[in-house]
């Protein structure tokens, strides 16, 4: 928190005695509900801006002796506006302005770059606060590599930055390498005027509510799954894109103008093409397609089964796991508005001709945006039951059940039975199971759970460390007195209002100690149970240490906290761990090193990762390992070895790899989240 | 040197040494003996080549070469053939004195092209050009602050080249072909020439078929806007007024001016360029934007070499084949290798492509040995002639050592796989047989090697395993400084 501004010294009396208003919980930003496009037509002029509710926050300026939120440079994003096309810098809003605070920020304006920082600003911390509702702690952007930091600490990346000016041409980007987001802006040209577009005019995708809403969640999935950029299978990438079209979408039911504009217009059926189905409309239309960039109910993407199997470029293949998303709600929609529309019709469902009732436009936009806020919270929660690398669309639908199912254990609205319908018509099948069954797909215990001993020191080692605050050492008096439980500090620490640099650090302390807790535990359970071999492994190719066990890295550890609907708390310990293996394009280079014929060089670490490993769900109350989402095999394991050859033999290289070598400077190659995949000359 | 005489039967190939660069001759038997019919098949040399080890100049190097066709065909060339427009197959007709000799010391018969280089009547081959010669035009702008831009070098006066190649040519000595026509320049009993590409349909195919022409329209029309937005901003680095900028300029301030402004150099940190490393470099964005024109270049590349004439020859007799794909990448080679795109010949009917792969026994191999111009599955693995030669035209030292990031051309894994392919016949125009195979030094500017050690020390075993293929074909590889020959007799 900044400091209190000053009061001087000799101040009026009265200044003592005046009551000052506490901080406002919220700063009231004005944006575009979709993008500028909307204020052009005339169906739904009036409906092109909204005021945002962000949470409050400025910063002590020393020479100007206020508070003030400039940039905006905030605790989570910071805008800079570099625009290196056009050579120019552009200055930055000052949010704390008086005149902006008494009208909710610049009004929307294409021609005025200070509203585009205040919109990406706004709709970036709206996105982010809907992610850390849905998991009930800080969200925390992904960490700089290592070996690219001199001290671990500067691994650290407090503030994802946004640019809002910083490409000419029609695409935005995250970018995981700089934690930075980039959006570009490009001509419309002629002959898209009659679409509610001057010819010539500049469209800035910073003003796309949607794509700002995107990137910002590839950004948050990213700092939770930083692994997830490794498309071992066609679905990892795809998920990335599906996930971060489905934060932006659902987001759409929170207009509360535009949510009752559609619904009178639908007459209740949302199932019924609009605007709230559509992504990044504006820019769809800009660069000379039909409609929006992407609609979730683009009647190609209904179900038919060979759908998956043809469709392998991520956006493409994402959009059938939005699909499949925006069909479970619309199920859920249906099923909580019957009811009303029992009511309003005498029990016949059917409506009568013309407009319906303003009070029941009213109910049902309350029960489609309340419907939106829990898909969408069921999604985002779904990310703490993920496999912690390869992850594909079956994983994700066995999440989003294993999720619900222990927060909502009687699923009275059929949530869960929506999710699997839709899933199940487009084929999204998981891996070897055979029923399709709540309790199938639920991620599955260990058969054995292991001895209580071997997980006690999993939590004295947390004890030790989180209540004591000391890195090393004694245990603290409080852990050994007993006296107050020293999980209750530990989960404390990943509420909502701590800052979010300790709850890194204590994560990586966390993650420390789990690791040398694992070295210790039964290796015939670890690799029965979890594909985790902590013996020694005779294979070459296998990272292992000197004493020839397979390394073991704690990629992740967290906790995952939240509340149910009737106020129930559920509280896990979310830990991943991973091996991996070097791992080589060509299969008989394989065999060779991994059958001592040909000796492995120390400066050789393959064409590829392979890894194996775990996440476990560790239920804080019994400390038992509640859910274990294991690999498909151990790290040893060369028949999955192969299927993931496979995959990358299929996926061919790009020119520029012969031109600039694997590792040839920074380029879109390693920009893997372009809101439009490859150059702009080929949307979709 | 001697004149090149034709063999009793077969085919006589020459594949020049000059360089990074393409430029074979072929001499076929004619009815009368002594008498050869002489097709080459281009005549080029990278725009900014010079060897590792210096030697002659560019000039000088396309001189040597066509003194030397000169001698061996006695001043006649029966057909040339431009595979397409890169420097690199056309530098002969652009360096004076090898021009001026092309000019004054030959007679001709026909000029052969592709059907993208038709003038007139080709509304496809039209547009095409004119959407190439736009990307060109934007890109030579900023070719220095492209990360791609020594790209550009294949592109380089090669206009002007082509043009000079096509004025030794009466028009109607001209012929452009297109994919499935099969040629018989010497009638009925001599060899005959398919043509595979390049594909007639290059954007249909990829055109997303669900759209109308107006959205087609569309979508070119906007592609030009964002190109044109690009080049102006690319005019604005170069000095002059940029019109694609979004606000009025008023609303900016200048980098200069950023970096007194305490906002942008307590968070963005100042441009790395005046030496200063900044502790926020490895955040800013300064070259993002260009990552649309290289993206553009590459695609303007990749096109070019797309717009390849690709063809096979097939002897009279034996049936055995000489495939020529000149530097087609992926989209040419699918376009005819894969069966299920149903490609056929009009005048050869019940030959497959499929078919003249199983047959061929001469690989010229496409774009110096670049990993994505030679298909693989449809492609080599397809050539399964046990009598099967691969010839590469390249300088791998020059294209690893003197390129920014390093070129790997042969590509290590492709030229493993035209090795076990060809059970060892695999002739590299720089350095012959693999026998003679050298290991690349550490890349200059990165230190990096184009392959691991480990794939290095494969390979010497696999060239030694082939050891009894190569010797045997040492045997019949004539080898100058200034070229390698070998025949291909037509026996069944």
């Amino acid at each position: 928190m900044p400091p209190e501004p000053v009061v001087e010294q000799q101040a009026d009396p009265c200044a003592g005695a005046l009551h000052r208003p506490p901080v406002p919980p919220h700063r009231r930003l004005r944006a575009f509900a979709f993008d500028p496009s909307l204020a052009a037509e005339l169906d739904t002029s009036g409906l092109e801006s909204v005021t945002l509710e962000v949470p409050w926050e400025e910063s002590w300026d020393e020479n100007e002796r206020r508070c003030v939120l400039r940039g905006p440079v905030g605790r989570y994003v910071e805008v800079i506006d570099h625009d290196p096309a056009s050579r120019a810098f552009y200055p930055p809003v000052e949010l704390n302005d008086p005149y902006l605070l008494a009208r909710d920020g610049h009004d929307p304006s294409e021609s005025n770059p200070q509203f585009h920082q205040q919109m990406v600003y706004a709709v970036a911390m709206t996105t982010i606060r809907h992610f850390e509702n849905a998991l009930g702690r800080a969200a925390l952007w992904s960490d700089r590599p290592f070996h690219e930091v001199d001290d671990p600490e500067e691994a650290f990346v407090e503030r994802l930055r946004i640019h809002p000016h910083a490409l000419r041409g029609a695409n935005a980007y995250y970018s995981p390498e700089r934690k930075a987001l980039l959006f570009g802006y490009f001509p419309a040209a002629e002959g898209v005027h009659d679409r509610g577009l001057a010819p010539g005019a500049t469209i800035f995708t910073c003003l796309s509510y949607d794509v700002v809403a995107h990137e910002t969640a590839h950004a948050l999935l990213d700092g939770m799954h930083s692994r997830f950029i490794e498309a071992t299978n066609p679905d990892v990438l795809a998920l990335h894109e599906a996930f971060a079209d489905i934060v932006a979408i659902f987001q759409h039911f929170t207009h509360p103008e535009v949510l009752r504009h559609t619904i009178a217009r639908t007459r209740g059926d949302l199932g019924r093409q609009s605007l709230l189905a559509e992504l990044a409309r504006q820019m769809g239309r800009a660069i000379g397609r039909r409609a929006a960039l992407r609609n979730a109910l683009d009647p190609e993407l209904r179900p038919h089964p060979s759908q998956l199997e043809s469709t392998t470029e991520p956006h493409d293949r994402g959009a059938i796991l939005v699909a499949a998303v925006f069909d479970a709600f619309l199920q859920i929609y249906r099923v909580r508005v019957a009811d009303l529309l029992r009511i309003a019709t005498q029990g016949t469902g059917v409506l009568p001709e013309g407009d319906i009732h303003p009070d029941l436009v009213a109910r049902m936009a309350r029960e489609a945006a309340t419907t939106a806020r829990h898909v969408l919270h069921m999604c985002i929660r779904a990310l703490d039951y993920c496999p912690p690398f390869g992850i594909d669309f079956g994983d994700y639908l066995r999440a989003l059940i294993t999720a619900d199912l222990t927060l909502v254990p009687y699923d009275q609205r059929n949530y869960r039975a929506a999710f699997i319908d839709a899933f199940r018509a487009r084929g999204i099948l998981p891996h070897g199971l055979r029923g399709l069954g709540e309790d199938s797909l639920r991620w599955q215990a260990p058969a054995t759970q292991l001895p209580a001993r071997a997980l006690a020191p999993l939590f004295d080692a947390i004890e030790l460390e989180e209540t004591s605050g000391r890195s090393e050492g004694e245990p603290s008096d409080r852990a050994r007195r007993g006296a107050v439980s020293p999980l209750r500090d530990l989960v404390d620490l990943w509420t909502l209002d701590r800052e979010r640099r300790d709850v890194w650090r204590a994560a990586r302390r966390l993650r420390g100690r789990l690791q040398r807790v694992i070295g210790g535990w039964d290796a015939e359970w670890a690799a029965r149970e979890l594909h985790l071999l902590l013996d020694p492994v005779d294979l070459p190719s296998v990272y292992r240490d000197a004493s020839g066990r397979p390394t073991t890295e704690v990629h992740s550890a967290r906790i995952a906290r939240r509340r149910g609907p009737r106020d129930e708390e559920v509280v896990e310990l979310v830990v991943e761990i991973t091996q991996r293996r070097r791992a080589w394009d060509d299969a008989d280079r394989q065999t060779e090193i991994d059958s001592g014929a040909a000796a492995l060089r120390e400066d050789d670490h393959g064409d590829f990762r392979f890894r194996s490993g775990c996440t476990l769900l560790i239920d804080l109350s019994s400390r038992q390992v509640r859910y274990a989402i294991r690999a498909r095999g151990p790290i040893s394991d060369n028949r999955v070895l192969s299927a993931q050859r496979r995959y990358r033999s299929s996926a061919t290289p790009g020119l520029r790899i012969t031109y600039l070598g694997d590792r040839g400077g920074r380029l879109r190659d390693v920009e893997p989240f372009a809101f439009l995949h490859g150059p702009a000359a080929s949307p979709r | 040197m001697a004149k090149m005489t034709p063999p009793p039967s077969g085919v006589k190939i020459r594949m020049y040494r000059q360089g990074f660069g393409d430029c074979f001759l072929l001499a076929f038997p004619t009815s009368e003996p002594d008498v050869a019919w002489y097709v080459l098949v281009d005549c080029g040399l990278f725009w900014a080549y010079s060897a590792v080890d210096g030697g002659p100049s560019q000039s000088e190097r396309m001189d040597a070469v066509v003194r030397d066709l000169e001698l061996a065909t006695g001043g006649v060339i029966d057909t040339l053939v431009v595979t397409h427009e890169h420097f690199d197959h056309l530098a002969g007709f652009h360096w004076t004195d090898a021009r001026d000799r092309f000019q004054q010391s030959f007679v001709y018969g026909e000029l052969w092209l592709a059907w993208t280089e038709r003038r007139e009547g080709d509304a496809l081959a039209d547009e095409l050009r004119e959407e190439a010669g736009l990307a060109l035009g934007v890109l030579s702008q900023v070719q220095g602050l492209l990360p791609v831009g020594e790209l550009l070098d294949f592109s380089k006066n090669t206009a002007s080249a082509l043009v000079n190649a096509r004025a030794l040519f009466d028009e109607d000595r001209v012929r452009t072909l297109d994919p499935g026509e099969v040629v018989v320049p010497l009638g009925e009993g001599g060899p005959r020439f398919f043509i595979l590409g390049p594909p007639r349909d290059r954007e249909l195919l990829r055109t997303n078929l669900r759209e109308d022409e107006l959205f087609a329209r569309l979508r070119a029309a906007q592609r030009r806007a964002e190109r044109d937005a690009l080049l102006a901003a690319a005019r604005g680095h170069a000095g002059e007024a940029d019109d694609g900028a979004p606000f009025a300029r008023h609303r900016g301030i200048r980098d200069q001016e950023a970096s007194e402004s305490s906002f942008f150099v307590e968070h963005y940190g100042r441009p790395s360029a005046d030496g200063q490393p900044d502790q926020q470099a490895w955040r800013r964005i300064d070259g993002d934007w260009l990552e649309a024109l290289a993206d553009l270049a590459l695609q303007y590349d990749d096109f070019v070499n797309n717009t390849s004439l690709a063809f096979a020859i097939e002897l009279p007799e034996s049936r055995r084949v000489l495939l020529f794909p000149g530097d087609a990448q992926s989209g040419n080679w699918l376009s005819w290798a894969d069966e299920e795109e149903g490609f056929s010949f009009l005048d050869a009917p019940g030959v497959t492509v499929h078919d003249l792969l199983s047959r061929t026994v001469l690989y010229k191999v496409g774009h110096h040995g670049s990993h994505n111009a030679t298909l693989d599955a449809k492609g080599l693995a397809r050539m399964t002639s046990d009598k099967l030669v691969a010839l590469v035209p390249t300088d791998e030292e020059w294209a690893w050592q003197k390129r920014r990031s390093g070129w790997r051309m042969p590509y290590l894994p492709l030229y493993r796989a035209l090795l076990s392919r060809t059970r060892g016949r695999v002739v590299q125009s720089d350095i012959g047989l693999p026998d003679r195979k050298k290991k690349m030094a550490p890349h200059p500017n990165h230190g990096g090697l184009p392959y691991s050690e480990a794939d290095w020390e494969a390979l010497q075993g696999e060239i030694a395993a082939l050891d009894a293929t190569i010797q045997e074909l040492h045997g019949r590889l004539v080898e100058t400084d200034l070229f390698f020959e070998m025949t291909i007799p037509d026996e069944v």
